[in-house]
């Protein structure tokens, strides 16, 4: 045994690499064989000595993705896509979208209570139980019998927000419509919702109010609309924090309680407005679905000229600049809609799409956590996509 | 999700759609990941960003794992290669030598180390464990991923050569240079490893 050999074998038997047989061998050496000794030693405390540094914990922060992405994957792989947007809904909104930043969740299977936020656990993200009702939500089953009405409301107020005070954009979604007013809202075209939302003037809005939309019945998720409102120009003086709580339990809110006063000397011009469109419709209206953002400018396309699209409902701030986008109308065989909000530069900031029964959700939040470009190359994206095959119009 | 189910158990419940099965995987491997990607690295930051990755392919890529690769190894291998292409790209931009620690230097990892909670044993000692951190990454990068993935993972060497790209007397040669190149770098830092229990010398 050559020296060059014996001293690997003491580095082997130190890193427990050698065969018995061999190990008996040359532990029967280094036995009578003293520097072997102590080399053998030191290299096996060195060993151990690192074996023994502690495990460094994963920061969980990025959990929440993950389970998400598993979910839709899972999904994808047992419903053949079934979550999947397809090429031409991407193609409209992120050719709009001159830098998206976006992961793709799939939140909500028709008729579940819709998780409202992802931070709710892993029990919403995973599908499993549905998410808990919290104390402050007892009106589950308007909500889903009727959301999109609720989900208009909440959208009003960060738009009255903007041209009024924060405490009463505040108070704004406990002004939501009472349950039978939620219902009777359920009938009414999301077209005219839309244009309640935002609507300065009231000829859009009456125009837009006959607007037919196919999907009524799609269930409407509850949230994102006013956190995406919070990246365009028109919320961006916003404080937010607050404001965001008290949308997200709008649902939750009593009636419109007696004590409040109905109108507000800053909601009041727009007031005519909601009139217009609650007349139209024949429905009782709480005053903060009457608030308009005078800076706000609709433009309602019916029939636009898009494929699939029957309805296009598009909210430019005062300077021209597109900040929300609503479309509707039947693709695949099915009714469709989404409600996209963009912030400055165009920038996608969120996208909420019913289709197929699902809620599919474009969460800001999420996908800062990870970034859009990572989600694509890893293909967990939505396909990349330019306008290719849109028309102008569509853009 | 029963808690003894094995990882290629909970691997096949998830390619058939159970996302539980996933979370289960996730939470069991996510530290011992991070940890090697860490070490690894010897960026907390940029092995945040790799864990991250390293799940988003098992998320992406469970249909392409067959039930003869373990669970584990196949996990330790992503998290490799994905450290090793972004290190490759690394250099490419900014021309930082791949073993960028240099002896006596991972203050990110010790910082990181010193969070974690410490065991009353020999590297858990405040004044020993930073040495030991420094001494791994001051290892050239392809003996410190041997290193890491034989002695921490757990991996056979035939595993490593699998996951390295190379062969098995590479994988030991490598593993012989770090083994003696830690004790050296230790000595030198005035820490005598052959003090430390030799019931502790894992079999």
């Amino acid at each position: 045994m050559n020296h060059e050999t014996l001293r690997e074998q003491v580095i082997d038997l130190a890193l427990g690499a050698l065969p018995p047989a061999v190990a008996r061998q040359v532990e029967a050496h280094v036995a009578s064989c003293a520097p072997c000794a102590a080399e053998l030693a030191s290299l096996r405390g060195t060993r151990a000595a690192l074996a023994g540094l502690p495990p460094l914990p994963a920061p969980t922060r990025g959990e929440v993705v993950l389970l998400a992405a598993a979910r839709q994957a899972a999904e994808a792989s047992t419903t053949r896509r079934r979550f999947a947007l397809p090429r031409w809904f991407w193609g409209a909104t992120l050719g709009a979208a001159s830098a998206a930043v976006a992961v793709l969740l799939t939140v909500q299977l028709a008729g579940t209570p819709p998780p409202s936020r992802f931070d709710e656990g892993r029990e919403a993200l995973l599908g499993g139980a549905p998410p808990p009702v919290r104390a402050g939500e007892p009106q589950e089953s308007a909500k889903t019998a009727a959301p999109a009405p609720v989900l208009e409301a909440r959208r009003a107020a960060p738009a009255v927000h903007t041209e009024s005070n924060a405490d009463h954009a505040r108070e704004m979604p406990a002004d939501a419509p009472s349950r039978d007013a939620v219902r009777s809202l359920s009938q009414a075209p999301a077209g005219r919702a839309m244009a309640m939302r935002v609507e300065a003037q009231p000829s859009l809005v009456a125009s837009a109010a006959p607007t037919e939309v196919a999907e009524r019945s799609i269930p409407t998720e509850d949230r994102g609309t006013e956190q995406g409102l919070k990246g365009t120009p028109l919320a961006s003086v916003e404080p937010a924090p607050k404001r965001e709580e008290a949308a997200a339990l709008a649902p939750a809110a009593p009636p419109v309680p007696a004590a409040r006063p109905p109108g507000r000397a800053k909601a009041a011009p727009a007031s005519a407005s909601g009139r217009v469109a609650a007349d139209g419709n024949g429905s009782a209206n709480g005053p903060a679905r009457r608030a308009p953002a005078p800076a706000a400018r609709t433009e309602v396309r019916e029939d636009p000229d898009c494929p699939g699209e029957r309805t296009r409902t598009l909210v430019r701030d005062a300077d021209g600049r597109l900040v929300g986008r609503e479309r509707s109308g039947t693709r695949d065989g099915g009714p469709w809609r989404a409600i996209e909000h963009f912030g400055a530069e165009g920038r996608l900031v969120d996208a909420r799409v019913w289709l197929r029964g699902s809620v599919i959700v474009l969460d800001r939040d999420t996908l800062d956590q990870v970034g859009f470009e990572r989600f694509q190359e890893l293909g967990l994206a939505p396909d990349t996509v330019t306008a290719e095959g849109e028309s102008p119009a569509c853009r | 999700v029963a808690p003894d189910e094995t990882d290629e158990q909970l691997m096949r419940r998830y390619q058939r759609g159970e996302a539980r099965a996933f979370e289960t995987l996730m939470r069991r491997h996510r530290t011992p990941i991070h940890s090697f990607l860490c070490r690894l690295t010897g960026d907390p930051a940029r092995a945040e960003d790799l864990l991250q990755d390293t799940f988003l392919r098992v998320v992406k890529g469970a249909s392409g794992w067959e039930p003869r690769a373990a669970v584990r190894t196949w996990l330790f291998t992503i998290a490799r290669n994905l450290a090793a292409d972004e290190a490759r790209r690394r250099v490419f931009r900014d021309t930082e030598p791949l073993d960028a620690a240099r002896p006596g230097e991972s203050p990110r990892v010790e910082r990181v180390a010193d969070d974690a909670r410490a065991p009353d044993d020999a590297a858990g000692d405040a004044l020993v464990r930073p040495r030991l951190e420094a001494a791994l990454a001051a290892l050239p990068g392809e003996q410190r991923e041997v290193f890491l993935l034989r002695e921490h993972a757990g991996l056979s060497f035939p595993e490593i050569a699998a996951a390295t790209g190379t062969n098995e007397n590479t994988v030991k040669s490598r593993l012989r240079y770090a083994l003696v190149a830690l004790r050296d770098q230790l000595a030198a830092q005035g820490v005598t490893p052959a003090a430390t229990p030799a019931g502790r010398v894992a079999p």
